[in-house]
């Protein structure tokens, strides 16, 4: 079979058939002249005005505290940079739920079940810490990486889930 | 100007008679398409000279679907007739001031050009592989 020769179409409603040919004519270089190269850059910002980033400073100690006691108070650096990273992801992700709406701050589910349920994840990642480390003794650094996945997996849901909704 | 509700059977007239169209495509049940709906409100009493069109994605599904919208509330940008930018999310008031601040400030011009010219190289390299093109295809 010849390779142009493809299946027969149904029939277009000429009107949306207008409207996919309108969307379709611009080629990525055009859109990427406003959008930039980097459009998550914008959905960070909307998803974390000024006012979320205060909370999420505010969120960020009780959270260290609360990841090192779930970790047996490990030590090293390594230990230092997950630690810190859980306690900033934590702290983004929970502070992404203060929307401000007209100016002022909302409580915001997010638009998607995910997103509603990502501040379940740093706390999982806790709780997954303190189950995995033995009493009196500090957590394996594989625990450790399980909790930060779990805690960037949160805010990746927050991040996205704040800002937009799957269609139905 | 206030924003006006747009459907397939206004859509592609209503961004080929005017300059600039804005479209924002939602959805009553999300958060964030309520979240951006009194930004979007607010810049179209701000643009008087800028078409603010809104798409219900439930009442317009085969609009949304033709349009490629996966995700909402997404907004699009149209100039001469032609998109010029589309992103979902919704977006605070000082990004969505960007985006009217860039499509304003395009070459439009040299954006016909590069439009001519990518379609010719597409035309040009389907019939070298003996292919037709999508317009073709859709005939």
């Amino acid at each position: 079979m010849a390779r142009w020769a493809r299946p027969p179409r149904r029939p277009d409603d000429p009107q949306l058939a207008a409207v996919r040919s309108l969307v379709r004519a611009t080629p990525p270089e055009v859109l990427d002249r406003i959008r930039g190269r980097a459009p998550w850059r914008r959905a960070v910002r909307a998803a974390w005005p000024p006012l979320t980033l205060v909370i999420a400073a505010l969120l960020f100690t009780p959270l260290y505290l609360a990841f090192a006691s779930s970790a047996g108070w490990p030590e090293g650096n390594l230990w230092s940079l997950l630690l810190l990273a859980m306690a900033a992801g934590a702290a983004l992700t929970f502070a992404g739920y203060l929307r401000v709406v007209d100016g002022r701050p909302r409580l915001g589910l997010g638009g998607s079940p995910c997103a509603a349920v990502s501040g379940f994840f740093p706390i999982v990642g806790a709780l997954a810490l303190a189950t995995t480390t033995p009493p009196g003794m500090p957590a394996s650094a594989a625990s450790g990486w399980m909790a930060l996945g779990l805690v960037l997996l949160g805010l990746s849901n927050r991040v996205t889930g704040a800002v937009m909704c799957p269609p139905r | 100007m206030a924003t006006r509700n747009l459907a397939a059977a206004d859509f592609t007239q209503t961004v080929l008679d005017n300059d600039i169209v804005l479209v924002d495509f939602w959805a009553a049940w999300c958060g964030p398409c309520r979240q951006f709906a009194p930004v979007f409100e607010a810049s179209s009493e701000k643009h008087p000279d800028i078409v603010f069109g809104k798409v219900d994605t439930e009442a317009e599904q085969a609009l949304a679907g033709a349009a490629g919208i996966t995700s909402i509330p997404t907004l699009m940008a149209f100039r001469e007739g032609v998109l010029v930018f589309s992103q979902p999310g919704a977006l605070p008031a000082a990004a969505l001031e960007q985006v009217i601040d860039g499509v304003k400030g395009l070459d439009m011009a040299a954006i016909h050009a590069e439009i001519a010219a990518h379609g010719a190289g597409e035309a040009g390299d389907a019939a070298a592989d003996g292919a037709p093109t999508e317009a073709a295809a859709e005939r």
